[in-house]
């Protein structure tokens, strides 16, 4: 009973009845035969992974279709073409021959992708410092994590490049060429909502001090205060418990004219101060992203 | 009796925060298969024939393969934006049978084949309000208390005592009968 | 009307019956189709200090919310849901994939400084929830397997649900408190 359960789940939904699985049972030559394949599958060299591109059933302007499609953006075809032809791709072409073939490259469009991306994530996080904004520009604008949003795009397979699989940074460099492609196919408007709706989106369930990690924020809300015209800033123990152990916890809430900029807690005074003071950080920017 | 013992548990897992932002359709391709004369394509051969042109109109995302395989029985395999992949062997199914799988692989974002879900539900943010913490309702007052102190020394929720019942019980008395005494 | 008829026939022993022959309902005492209780109400003091009620009404008005959560009842169930976050709804739920929905049954909202609970829901008027759906699957093989011991009955049955993905793209407080949109509060004394 135990052994049919365990092959039921591991079976596709509904019944498989392949030529070898039929309602009478696996047939008996069936597990030898899979057991010797992978036998000598695990003996050979490690092969190399077969482009979905060089199957039979491929059809590269079909697939650019509907990666536009499913995006629910309008592109310009012949840019959207553009953007997926890395240089590495145009060289190889280029030595095997055939001069009728003319391809243009995407470096012109990587280019100004990249300022396009880097300016909507500014125009999102106005009322944030210089700071914070520079750490949140440098978390989502780089190689693994445009790579990361460009493959769950489904950049992977039509992406046309020398090497198979595509490295990080060309799917990143595709990421940035698609933006740039679609700002000059429809404007900016939808550039920019693109970059929200994908590259921001990926800020989800992560806390403003998951990104920014200032050294000592104790000074960093010093200087702050001193900007706002903050008097002084006062530092109060508010609880403390087990002192004189090692799970000794301190609570420090730090004040300005009696009312409460923050409070946080920590192992040690110093820590707890420190903590109160990204916690005061926090409550002045409303730092909430 | 159960097959979660061999099953995969997983958490709720979505496709780089689909629908934070908007929501992309997760189904890439989907390549059909099938044999152009046996019998066990017949279902297939008849959607392809009736079904598939609404299919691939209304959801223009996908690209739709046919492959025609003699003497080979026939399949569906969809392929997702995370690079799963699903296979699904639709020998004797009625036309209406893979009108229905095929829409299935369309909401689905991946092949949870052979996997259970631990929990229904996932979040970032468990906790809104601040977790409790043993400072949560903890009396300021208790900072500047100095022990031994005798109000904070006192039994809690001690029960009355049968004296103090009886006591109680006859000061009652002693109140109801007096009103009417003074009224008379 | 007979059960009637005769519910009063058997009440006869407990009950005088007038000269004229009509049953006088006033003394019938036991076995009503109806309630006899008392309705509960409460009595509202005009009088009373709402200083600390405005208050702290006025407080969560204006004072900015922060991250919500919101407890939603959903196909029977209730989850308790804030920005972001993904919930299952198992069973048969016709809202498709990349359908945007409002989650309109609330139950209670909270935020770091407050909570407001409903009795049973908040108002809509309130409270903001939006949701997409982003996926509809089944759920894994599960066996419903029934055994009668020593009686040669045995049934075993393999079945999937539907579960529908949900994730949540807001929880917001909107509106005020107490304030209620196109209502003109004349009077609030009750005598």
């Amino acid at each position: 009973m135990a052994s049919f359960l365990k092959f039921l789940a591991l079976l596709p939904p509904r019944a498989v009845l392949s030529p070898n699985l039929t309602a009478k049972g696996i047939k008996r030559w069936v597990a030898p035969t899979l057991i010797e394949l992978e036998r000598r599958r695990k003996r050979q060299e490690p092969q190399p992974p077969i482009p979905r591109s060089s199957f039979l059933e491929w059809n590269h302007d079909a697939e650019l279709y509907s990666f536009g499609k499913r995006l629910g953006e309008e592109f310009n075809q012949a840019l959207l073409k553009r953007a997926f032809t890395h240089r590495s791709y145009v060289v190889q072409k280029e030595l095997a021959g055939n001069p009728t073939d003319t391809f243009e490259d995407n470096s012109e469009l990587i280019s100004e992708g990249n300022s396009i991306i880097l300016k909507s994530v500014r125009q999102q996080y106005t009322t944030f410092p210089d700071e914070i904004v520079e750490a949140l520009c440098n978390h989502l604008v780089n190689n693994t994590m445009l790579a990361h949003v460009a493959y769950h795009l489904g950049t992977k397979d039509i992406v046309l490049t020398a090497e198979y699989p595509a490295e990080a940074s060309t799917l990143a460099d595709t990421f940035r060429a698609i933006v740039a492609a679609l700002h000059r196919s429809t404007g900016e408007d939808r550039a920019h909502l693109f970059v929200k709706d994908f590259l921001l989106c990926q800020l989800n369930g992560k806390g403003i001090f998951d990104i920014w990690d200032p050294k000592n924020p104790y000074e960093v809300l010093k200087q702050l205060a001193q900007e706002n015209g903050v008097t002084e800033i006062e530092a109060r123990l508010c609880n403390e418990s087990a002192s004189n152990t090692i799970l000794a916890n301190y609570q420090v809430g730090l004040y300005s004219e009696k009312k409460l900029l923050g409070i946080g807690w920590g192992e040690s005074i110093e820590i707890a101060k420190d903590t109160a003071a990204l916690n005061a950080i926090h409550r002045i920017y409303n730092l909430a992203i | 009796m159960s097959n979660k013992l061999f099953l995969t548990p997983k958490f709720i897992t979505t496709p780089s925060q689909n629908g934070v932002g908007r929501y992309v359709c997760q189904l890439q391709r989907v390549v059909l298969k099938f044999c152009k004369n046996h019998g066990s394509s017949r279902g297939l051969r008849e959607f392809i024939e009736h079904d598939l042109i609404n299919y691939s109109k209304e959801n223009p995302g996908t690209v739709v393969y046919l492959k025609p395989r003699r003497h080979r029985g026939p399949v569906i395999v969809g392929e997702y934006l995370n690079g799963d992949q699903q296979s699904i062997y639709c020998r004797n199914f009625s036309r209406e049978e893979i009108s229905k799988w095929l829409n299935l692989l369309l909401s689905q974002s991946g092949n949870h084949d052979g996997t259970r879900l631990r929990k229904l539900w996932h979040t970032e943010h468990p906790s809104i309000q601040g977790p409790w913490t043993p400072y949560t309702f903890r009396d300021p007052m208790l900072n500047l208390v100095k022990f031994p102190n005798a109000d904070l020394s006192k039994v809690l929720n001690q029960p009355k005592t049968a004296t103090e019942q009886l006591l109680e019980l006859f000061e009652k008395k002693k109140n109801d009968h007096a009103p009417k005494q003074q009224s008379e | 009307m007979s059960w009637l008829r005769q519910l009063c026939l058997n009440f006869t022993k407990y009950t005088r019956i007038s000269t004229t022959g009509a049953l006088n309902i006033t003394n019938l005492r036991i076995g009503h189709a109806f309630s006899t209780a008392p309705t509960p109400y409460e009595v509202v003091n005009p009088n009373e200090n709402r200083q600390l009620t405005d208050e702290i009404i006025g407080r969560v008005n204006e004072e900015k919310k922060g991250r919500l959560f919101a407890i939603v009842h959903l196909a029977g169930k209730q989850f308790k849901v804030t920005e972001g976050d993904v919930i299952v709804v198992e069973g048969y739920w016709p809202p498709t994939t990349g359908d945007k929905i409002n989650l309109d049954k609330v139950l209670m909202l909270g935020a770091p400084n407050f909570t407001l609970i409903g009795r049973p829901l908040i108002q809509t008027s309130l409270i903001d929830v939006h949701a997409t759906v982003i996926e509809k699957t089944l759920s894994h093989t599960k066996v419903n397997f029934k055994k009668k011991r020593r009686k040669q009955y045995k049934r075993i049955n393999f079945y999937r649900i539907q579960q529908t993905m949900l994730r949540i793209n807001k929880v917001g407080f909107v509106g005020e408190l107490n304030k209620p949109e196109g209502v003109v509060v004349k009077d609030r004394s009750y005598t």
